[in-house]
Parts: C-alpha cells; structure tokens; sequence
C-alpha cells in the first residue's frame, strides 16, 4: 500500500511540473486557435484533464510531453471545429494591448493583425497559434508529425498569407 | 503573395507583432482556474467535471431570470452546497499596531464581479512598530489598496510566506501554523530550526512557501572551520520533513532563493557575504531544484562565461526561458534564452547592484531593477522592462520603487522603504503602461495570497 501512495504522489507530482511546465503554452495555443478566451480556458482544462487520465500509461521525456499535451490539445480544438462548424472571430477587448503612449494605434495594428489571422485556412492559423504559444518548428513537428523543415516551410507560407491579408484589408 | 517575398527579419517581425496582438494580459487567472479545476479532478476523479458543468447549467438558469448575478451566486452556492454562503466574514483593518496602510477597509458587499469561484487576491504584506522593535502585524490587503485585514502576531511568532490561500507562520519552537483573515491558526507542520533569541521572532533560516501555499523549503547549515554541510528540507502539511538536497563545501552554502514555478530556484552562495545588499541577490551558481527526485539543474550563465562571473539575479519563465543578470567589467546585462523567446542581451545602465529580476507569468515581458546612486540613507532605484517579443526595453513605472512580484492582473508589484527615494514608504501596483497605484504604506511585501 505504502509504495502504491508513494507512486500515486510520484505521479501527481510530475504531472503538476507538466502543468506548471506547459499550461501557459497550451492555454496561449488554445486562445489563439478558438479565438473565445472562456472556450479556451475550458479546452486547456479538458486537455489536462484527459493527459491526467492517460499520465500513468506516458513514457516520453520532458520534450514528448509537451508535444503529448499539444496534441491532446490540438485534437480538441478539431473536435470542436468539427462540432460547431467554425472558430468565431473574437472582439478585441478594451485594454487588453499592452498601452503605449500611442493606444489607439497599436490597438487598431493588433486588431487588423487578428483580423488577418482570422481570415487564414485552418492549417495556417493552427501553425501560427502554436508559434504565438512559443513552440519552436521543431516542437511544433513533433505535434503534427512533421519534419522541422516542412514546418518552417509551411510557417513561411502562412506568414505570406498573413502579409497578404493584411494588404488585403488596407 | 509568394514566400519568398519575405526574408527571415520581416518573418520574425511579423510574427512577434501578432504574438503581441494575440497575447492577453489576463493568463494568470485563467491558468490559476485550469489549474483549480485539475487539481480538482487529479485529487477527486472524473466527478468534478460533471459538477462544473452543472454548476455552469445553474449560474445560466439564475442569470437568465434576472437575478443580480451576485445572488444568483449566492443561491446556487446554496443549492451546491447545501448551506448559504457566508460573505463578509472578514476581519476588519484596524487592529493594534496597524498601519500606515490602505484605504479603509468597507464591509465585504456582493458585487457584479463577485462568485463563489472567483476567490479574490489580496497582497499580504507586514508591518512592525514604528521603532521596529515589536511583534509583526500580518495584512491582507486588496489589489485595490483596501485593507481586507490584519492580525497581530504572538511575540514568538513570524511570518514565514503565503501562496495559495494560505498565509504560513514560523513559530519559535519550529512548528509551521497557517494563519486564517479571523485569527485562527492550524497547525500544519513542524520539524524547523527552533530559536530561542531573545525578543520578537523572525524566521531564524532561509525559507520559502510555494505558489500554492501547500509546501515549503528551508535550509540549515552546520560547520567546521571552513567547511560547510548545508541541507535543504521540504515541509509539507503533517509530515515530517524530508531532505531535498544536501552539499558539503568549503565557504559555501545551498539557500532557498525563489519560488515561483512548480519547483524553487536555491543558491549555492558564499558564505558571510553581507553588507550593502539592495536584493534578493545571488553570491554563486543557481539551481532549479526538482521536489520529486532532489535533482538540481543549473540556472544561470555558464561557468565560463563572462569571466566566469556569477550571475546577480536568475529568473526562470513559465514557457521555460531562463534570465540571468550578470556584470562584465563595469557592464551589466540581462540576457534572455529559451523556448518562445528570443535569445536577447540588453545592457543594463550603470549601477551599482542589479536585481528584481522577474518574468511575468505569460513570459512576454521581464522586470529588472538597477540602483543608479548609492544610499543610504535614501537610495535610487529604477526598474526597467524588456518586451521578450520586440526585445525593446525601457524605463517602467515610478522612481525609487524595487520590484517584489507579478500579480495575477498582470502588474507589477513594487515597493520604496523610507530608506528610498523621497522616504515615504509604500507598496505599489504598475500597470504596462507604466501607471503605479499605491496599495499600503508597508512596505513588506510577502506575497499574495486568495480570499474567499
């Protein structure tokens, strides 16, 4: 009994790190991807709940975690996709830029660049939102399957359609 | 539009500028609710996602019937509970050798923002007796400025930090009691240094509360001429102390040094070193410390950089960048490596100690502090900001103010002892933007801490 309670903390234990690690990662993916900060919060809290479920069975590094708990996330984010058809496009709150002396104009520069992103295909805004979280092409390989090289390709695809929204929209 | 259009510095500039767009200031709340609900569910099972989502099918059946949502808070407390909700139990500010504190503390009353699942953060901070010399007050005041409450601490008791919802006191005979708004205490450990100096107790050893307010580390030290064993000790509720870690060197010594993530940071420093220190300062290598395995990893500049000078200050991110603060000749730099981040060294402008170095918990920006003239009795201090996504950096808030910590709304909490600046003590929130409001007059900023 004493070494099952001993391995019951181990393992609460390193998934807390695993949270404490990554959540803010997962969280930023998900806010950008859904667009809709309370689904995100729900979504991120989903994802770790299920990792907590599946955490007794993972065998992978530091590294495989995160890319684990991503996809976890990611196919949420699918499944919900699916479910309700589409992503909403999410109203810049007040005060949510960071303030400079010139506001207003940061302001409308960040809602033109939300804007431009929201107008992207699935896949391109799915690999932005993971570079908005921090992961690196590599990272963001391990989550799709893909090489570092593919995703830095595909990253550079989805910038240009981002740059070309953005004329677009001007 | 082609790819090719575009080289890799306008990528990167793009980029950063819709990681900016993108990125909200309220992270910490929301991964502080993940967090609670999958505490929730790792502690008690599949039960509690079900009992979420009922509890936000019945918010929306009050909502929707008009109730102020206050009420309808209160009542479905009742109707999840069991029992109603007591609001307003807080202890009034007021008490004996309060305070040069706060706004004035206002009955608790049901607001448009109050819920029962949104408990409400407060700083805790400390006061002493004007000449010093007397026992410490413990307060919990509002990110508002408005004083939630105080208690005055026996003589043999100190406060040792807060985290979570709980505020932790050291007591002389090594016992570790958490501290309750009304006074009341519970015993939650024991096991540390006892001390028996005479007159009001401080904590006798280095010691830290985690985030959570559940564990703590401490660390003791004995020796024999040079040679020093040094021990760092883990407490947890009703259990007996566990060894972390344990070093035996000549003139050196393990130290708590911050706790912020899920494990600490601890110092490997040189022993006697004193004097004139403005922070929370680093004298040898830094370790991130692993509580599960007692595994540390090193934090900091490697050791042959910069002439193998030790790094002042060391900061780990959420996302895992780590900082370091360090002087090469008479230049000092911050420097910035890890995932998400650029990889950036910012020089520092001259001063005599740097320090304050602190993320914010989205990790898109980083705080530090420099001390431009000497004291005392009035020393100057001027903290400045570096945008992790730009790489921009600039002066940030008001003179004269030392960084203490990143609340959850996303500002900084700084503070000025009468031995800065103007003299006038005080506790300070600063926005991003620069604007600094002041929460109390204290000074002595432990940490924060959630109130129902």
């Amino acid at each position: 009994m004493r070494e099952q309670g001993s391995q019951a903390v181990d393992l609460s234990a390193s998934f807390y790190a695993l949270y404490d690690r990554d959540a803010a990662v997962v969280l930023r993916y998900l806010r950008s991807a859904v667009r809709d900060h309370a689904l995100a919060e729900d979504l991120c809290g989903d994802a770790f709940c299920r990792a907590w479920d599946a955490w007794p069975r993972f065998k992978g590094d530091d590294t495989e975690a995160r890319a684990w708990i991503m996809r976890i996330a990611r196919n949420l984010v699918i499944d919900r996709v699916r479910r309700d058809g589409r992503v909403k496009f999410e109203v810049l709150p007040e005060g949510d830029t960071l303030a400079g002396t010139d506001n207003t104009s940061e302001t409308a520069a960040g809602l033109d660049l939300r804007r431009a992103m929201a107008g992207l295909g699935r896949d391109d805004r799915d690999l932005l939102a993971m570079r908005i979280a921090g992961l690196s092409h590599a990272e963001i390989g391990r989550v799709q399957g893909k090489s570092e090289e593919a995703v830095k390709k595909a990253w550079q695809r989805a910038l240009a359609q981002l740059r070309g929204q953005l004329e677009m929209d001007t | 539009m082609s790819d090719e259009s575009m080289n890799d510095s306008e990528m990167f500039d793009l980029e950063g500028r819709l990681r900016s767009a993108e990125t909200g200031a309220d992270e910490t709340q929301s991964l502080s609710r993940v967090r609670s609900r999958m505490s929730r569910y790792v502690q008690g099972g599949a039960e509690e996602s079900r009992s979420r989502h009922f509890w936000s099918r019945r918010m929306t059946a009050f909502a929707v019937v008009g109730l102020p949502v206050a009420a309808a808070a209160a009542i479905a407390a009742a109707v999840l509970l069991g029992a109603p909700r007591n609001v307003g139990q807080l202890q009034p500010a007021g008490s004996p050798g309060a305070s040069p504190a706060a706004t004035p503390a206002v009955e608790a009353s049901a607001s448009p923002s109050a819920s029962p699942s949104a408990p409400r953060t407060a700083l805790v901070e400390v006061s002493t007796p004007a000449n010093q010399v007397g026992p410490q007050t413990v307060h919990w005041v509002g990110i508002d400025g408005q004083e939630l409450a105080s208690r005055q601490l026996p003589a043999n008791e100190g406060v040792l930090g807060s985290g979570g919802s709980r505020v932790l006191v050291y007591r002389n005979d090594g016992h570790v009691l958490e501290l309750r708004t009304d006074g009341s205490t519970t015993d939650v450990g024991s096991g540390m240094p006892t001390t028996s100096a005479p007159g009001p107790t401080s904590v006798p050893v280095r010691a830290l509360v985690s985030p959570d307010g559940l564990q703590w580390i401490w660390s003791t030290m004995t020796n024999s001429q040079s040679s020093f064993t040094s021990h760092i000790w883990l407490g947890k509720d009703g259990q007996a102390p566990r060894e972390l870690t344990k070093v035996t060197e000549d003139n050196r010594a393990l130290q708590p040094y911050s706790w912020t993530l899920a494990n600490p940071l601890i110092s490997h420093s040189a022993v006697g070193v004193g004097g004139y220190v403005l922070f929370n300062q680093l004298h040898g290598p830094a370790y991130q410390l692993d509580l599960s395995s007692g595994k540390t990893t090193s934090v900091g500049p490697p050791s042959n950089a910069a002439g193998g000078n030790p790094a002042s200050a060391v900061d780990l991110a959420g996302n895992g960048a780590a900082a370091y603060a360090q002087t090469q000749g008479s230049q000092g730099f911050v420097v910035v490596n890890g995932p998400g981040q650029r990889g950036l060294s910012a020089n520092v402008p001259a001063s005599n100690q740097t320090g304050g170095l602190l993320f914010d918990a989205g990790s898109n920006h980083i705080v530090y502090c420099t001390s431009p003239a000497a004291g005392p009795p009035h020393e100057k201090f001027e903290t400045h900001i570096i945008d992790l996504n730009s790489g921009a950096q600039q002066k940030f808030g008001p003179a004269d103010l030392r960084p203490a910590a990143w609340a959850p709304d996303g500002r900084l909490v700084e503070f000025r002892t009468a031995s800065d600046g103007d003299g006038v003590a005080g506790t300070y929130v600063v926005s991003l933007d620069g604007k600094a409001s002041k929460v109390s007059g204290f000074s002595q900023f432990i940490g924060f801490v959630q109130v129902p």
